[in-house]
């Protein structure tokens, strides 16, 4: 069972962990403007990337506080975890935070 | 009453106390420290099942989980299919018949508990052999939180085969001198009867600890029967061991067939003669110090068969001074 490095707790089991999806998409600022492909394109299209990807987690049997982190999807490896509200670390080319 | 292949003296049986127990009919003895197979060989049987297709007999080939073929059933105290006879620890009142490769499930409710448990370490060792006792030691020395595990009734590994020596004294005498360093230095887990059978991301080990199965009958209601160990570890020891490998030719899968290091644990673990005759068939050194503590036993071995080109000089000398023929 893997670990992943809660934020705040530190270094839990993954099955007390939620995943949630793509981290960084944010709500329209203006969302009775779009036309129903802009609202298509926000509610059900995401990223796909084989590689890393930052998304959001939740340490639902936890702290119970969300936070995003960089996962790579081709190995599960858990690279970079960092709190709501910072921004996504900057990798180098071996996929370690730089 | 001792049983015919039993020795006087030797290995880690308590002579001193029958246990009877009943295979395919018949009520034989054996004592504690026994394994079902061990005891069957003590008592002569070297027959324990038959294949599923061809009915082909089918006996004992090793002495450990290694075993591929004395598949028992257990029908008393509570029925258990596909078990070896060489994993069953034997007890006072066990029934148990071999198998054609097919068991039968218990119809009734089973009565006993099952529980697990979590524990976290710094060194996981598998397998309490004489590396892996190293192993725990030194790190048990450290300072580091230890757990290990081992599949066996008792520590020492392929030392409880042997009459080797470690550090000028007998094997059995610095076994038990490191695992009572290991149980009384605190944070350190030694779990006997644990098989470690899987590992997973981040240190994460499951094992499977056997806690009442050796009682038998006098197993307590209210102890868990097996016990699911969910081990976190940083760093994990795999000391195993190894294990021998079976000549190929034809017909060796027929009872009476052993692996030379099989019977030379036989010999010294449980003190039982696997046979009164044998032929010693090999690649390599390992089976001389077999056929010649077999032979100083009182097997007759009349010869030994060396697939090299040269069998060793010195090794084969003392073979011919106890009238081997190499």
């Amino acid at each position: 069972m893997q670990l992943i490095p809660c934020p705040w707790c530190g270094p839990r089991e993954e099955l007390e962990f939620h995943y949630g999806g793509q981290a960084h998409v944010s709500y329209p600022e203006d969302p009775a403007a779009l036309s129903d492909e802009e609202w298509a394109q926000y509610v059900f299209f995401r990223d796909n990337p084989s590689g890393p990807f930052a998304e959001r987690w939740s340490h639902g049997a936890g702290c119970r506080r969300w936070f995003n982190a960089v996962r790579d999807t081709r190995t599960h490896d858990l690279l970079a975890v960092y709190r709501i509200g910072e921004p996504v670390p900057a990798l180098n080319e071996k996929g370690q935070v730089a | 009453m001792t049983a015919t292949f039993r020795l006087p003296t030797g290995g880690t049986i308590d002579r001193d106390t029958a246990l009877h127990f009943t295979f395919n009919g018949r009520t034989l003895v054996g004592h504690p420290g026994d394994t079902l197979a061990s005891a069957l060989l003590a008592n002569g049987v070297h027959e324990v099942g038959s294949s599923i297709k061809y009915g082909r007999p089918r006996g004992i080939v090793a002495a450990g989980s290694e075993d591929p073929t004395s598949l028992v059933q257990i029908e008393a105290p509570f029925p258990e299919p596909m078990l070896l006879a060489t994993t069953v620890e034997l007890y006072d009142g066990l029934v148990a018949r071999g198998l054609s490769g097919q068991g039968r499930l218990a119809s009734e409710p089973d009565p006993a508990r099952y529980d697990a448990k979590h524990v976290h370490c710094d060194v996981l060792v598998v397998g309490a052999g004489p590396a892996g006792l190293v192993a725990a030691l030194t790190a048990a020395r450290s300072g580091a939180r230890v757990v290990l595990v081992d599949e066996q009734n008792q520590a020492g590994g392929a030392l409880l085969g042997t009459e080797d020596y470690l550090d000028l004294r007998p094997a059995a005498e610095w076994i038990a001198d490191v695992v009572a360093e290991l149980k009384s230095t605190p944070g350190v887990l030694v779990l006997e009867r644990t098989a470690a059978f899987g590992a997973y991301q981040d240190g994460f080990v499951l094992a499977l600890q056997k806690r009442t199965d050796h009682l038998g009958f006098a197993a307590p209601a209210d102890v868990a029967r097996q016990r699911v160990w969910r081990i976190r570890t940083k760093q994990t020891v795999v000391a195993t061991g190894a294990h021998e490998r079976p000549v190929v030719f034809a017909d060796n899968d027929r009872p009476g067939i052993m692996l030379a290091s099989s019977a030379r644990t036989y010999l010294h673990r449980y003190g039982v003669l696997p046979g009164t005759r044998a032929v010693v068939f090999t690649t390599n050194d390992s089976a001389y110090s077999a056929a010649i503590e077999l032979a100083e036993s009182g097997v007759d071995i009349p010869l030994i068969v060396d697939a090299r080109r040269d069998a060793p000089e010195s090794l084969a000398a003392e073979c011919a001074d106890r009238k081997s023929v190499v």
